[in-house]
């Protein structure tokens, strides 16, 4: 069908498959030079932003895979990954056996929440991505009833840098001295002023075979098939139904993993807030890399994350620049966060029609063209 | 059957590499103390000014009724330790292997240590 295309619908076609990547490749060319920012330092703080939040956002490629649209329930792996690390802070398990540990910790607990995820979901077909960001409120408040009222009391929490004074409940912030930087330094590389976070770029690189390999299996090639169509998938034998819960466990695993090296990355755990943006940030950086709700790829991660996170850096900077008022960045990042999941689910929509009525006009016209050789 | 066998053996495994994960990177912190101190009976003198290095790291310098905080990850460490005079000059040095449990703060007086005629001398602590 696309061959009959006109070169200017194909153009067409282009920007409107392309319209958020292209909208903040244009924003970012306008304000690199109004930040003033050195190409240096840019390129620092992209390769460190690629380490740091990468596997965050590849950990929503499967849900997009089993065409459950982009998996809010991210943060309930986010907060399993934040308890490994409390657990192994008080433990004083350092260096990468305490990041191991902190993995090994937050995978039931994953494992756990995802499978919780994934049955609500499938009562809710259809509807996931509002299902699953409010489920991730909902479990915030459980998490924050265990790290606020029962560690210390009664999950053993011990260290007195961790408890609050009152003998219970977890501080506010916590210092991940042990495991600061510790992926990111394990094979260390510099190039030049740049140094290169090669530990955790060799993690991503692993974690992107997989993610390659597991779509050719047949669990991968089942959820590319509930994808496609549920009740065919259904009819053809695939236990849908299992397949999507397999698929968010993954996720929840990977995105518990992926908290890990972000804080790891950052060296602080902010106990209450480290997850809130987790889910929305990844989604925000996944859907401006070129992904939908419907269709992501590794690429769209790695572009999402530059051209995002670029945005994250230049844009303080240029808003005191142009309007000499640091804060307007700030706030321009949030507009620019949940602005960005509110076009890319508009265009998912609106695409999704045109789509539609393409396929009705283009079956209209196969009709008109038989109907004058019935006629002959 | 086998399915339940093969994630029964799975998650053993997985226990057992957070054990293993437990053991190799446990952090001590152990707590260098140079007073004079009575054990049984006996009086053990600190000396003026100790140099001590773990494992060949830079040495710390604690001078008398002082102490010094290290941190060690694994079980097994050289200690070497600097006994000076007021003026600095070397009177004696002494080094020793120390074997550590998976004690989180360990308290060492160090008059004891230097008496302590061992080689390798195992040192405990508080768990938590």
């Amino acid at each position: 069908m696309s061959q009959n295309l006109t070169f200017t619908e194909k153009l067409k076609n282009f920007f409107i498959s392309n319209a958020v990547p292209i909208l903040f490749v244009v924003i970012t060319l306008l304000a690199v030079p109004v930040s003033g920012f050195s190409a240096n330092y840019l390129i620092q703080e992209m390769i460190t932003r690629i380490g740091r939040n990468s596997f965050l956002v590849l950990s929503l490629l499967l849900p997009i895979i089993a065409g459950m649209g982009l998996n809010f329930g991210m943060v309930l792996g986010a907060m399993a990954g934040q308890i490994g690390l409390i657990f192994i802070t008080d433990w004083s398990i350092v260096g990468i056996p305490g990041l191991v540990l902190a993995m090994l910790i937050s995978t039931p607990i994953s494992i756990l929440l995802g499978i919780l995820c994934g049955s609500v979901l499938n009562r809710a077909k259809g509807r996931e991505m509002a299902t699953s960001y409010i489920l991730g409120f909902f479990i915030n408040g459980v998490y924050q009833l265990v790290v606020l009222y029962f560690m210390g009391g009664i999950i053993p929490v011990k260290s007195p840098s961790l408890v609050l004074s009152r003998g219970y409940g977890i501080r506010n912030t916590v210092a991940l001295d042990g495991v600061r930087q510790v992926f990111d330094n394990m094979i260390p590389l510099k190039i030049g002023e740049i140094s290169i976070p090669l530990g955790t770029f060799f993690i991503i690189a692993l974690l992107c075979l997989f993610i390659l390999w597991f779509r050719k299996t047949k669990l991968g090639q089942d959820m590319r098939a509930i994808a496609q169509d549920m009740k065919v998938a259904q009819s053809a034998g695939i236990p849908v139904d299992r397949t999507r819960i397999i698929s968010i466990v993954i996720s929840t695993v990977l995105a518990g993993y992926g908290q890990i090296i972000f804080l790891q990355n950052m060296g602080t755990l902010s106990t209450y807030n480290s997850h809130d943006q987790t889910g929305v940030f990844s989604i925000a950086a996944i859907l401006i890399g070129g992904a939908t709700v419907s269709r992501a790829t590794i690429p769209n991660v790695f572009i999402g994350v530059i051209l995002f996170h670029m945005m994250f850096v230049v844009s303080p900077m240029a808003g005191k620049n142009l309007i000499g008022q640091a804060m307007l960045g700030e706030y321009f990042r949030q507009f620019i966060s949940y602005g960005i999941i509110a076009i890319a689910l508009v265009l998912h929509a609106w695409r999704r029609q045109k789509d539609k009525e393409m396929e009705r006009r283009s079956l209209r016209g196969v009709k008109a063209e038989k109907q004058p050789q019935a006629e002959k | 059957m086998k399915r339940t066998v093969f994630i029964l053996i799975l998650i053993a495994l997985l226990v057992l590499l957070g054990v293993w994960m437990f053991v190799l990177g446990r952090q001590r912190t152990i707590v260098m103390r140079n007073e004079d101190i009575d054990r049984q009976g006996i009086t053990y003198e600190a000396a003026q000014i100790v140099g001590i290095s773990f494992d060949g790291a830079e040495e710390k310098e604690i001078t008398y009724d002082d102490a010094a905080i290290f941190y060690l990850v694994g079980s097994s460490h050289k200690l070497k330790l600097r006994v000076a005079d007021e003026d600095g000059n070397t009177l004696r040095v002494v080094e020793k292997t120390i074997k550590l449990d998976l004690s989180k703060n360990i308290s060492v007086d160090i008059p004891e240590l230097l008496e302590n005629k061992e080689e390798v001398i195992k040192l405990t602590g508080k768990m938590w």
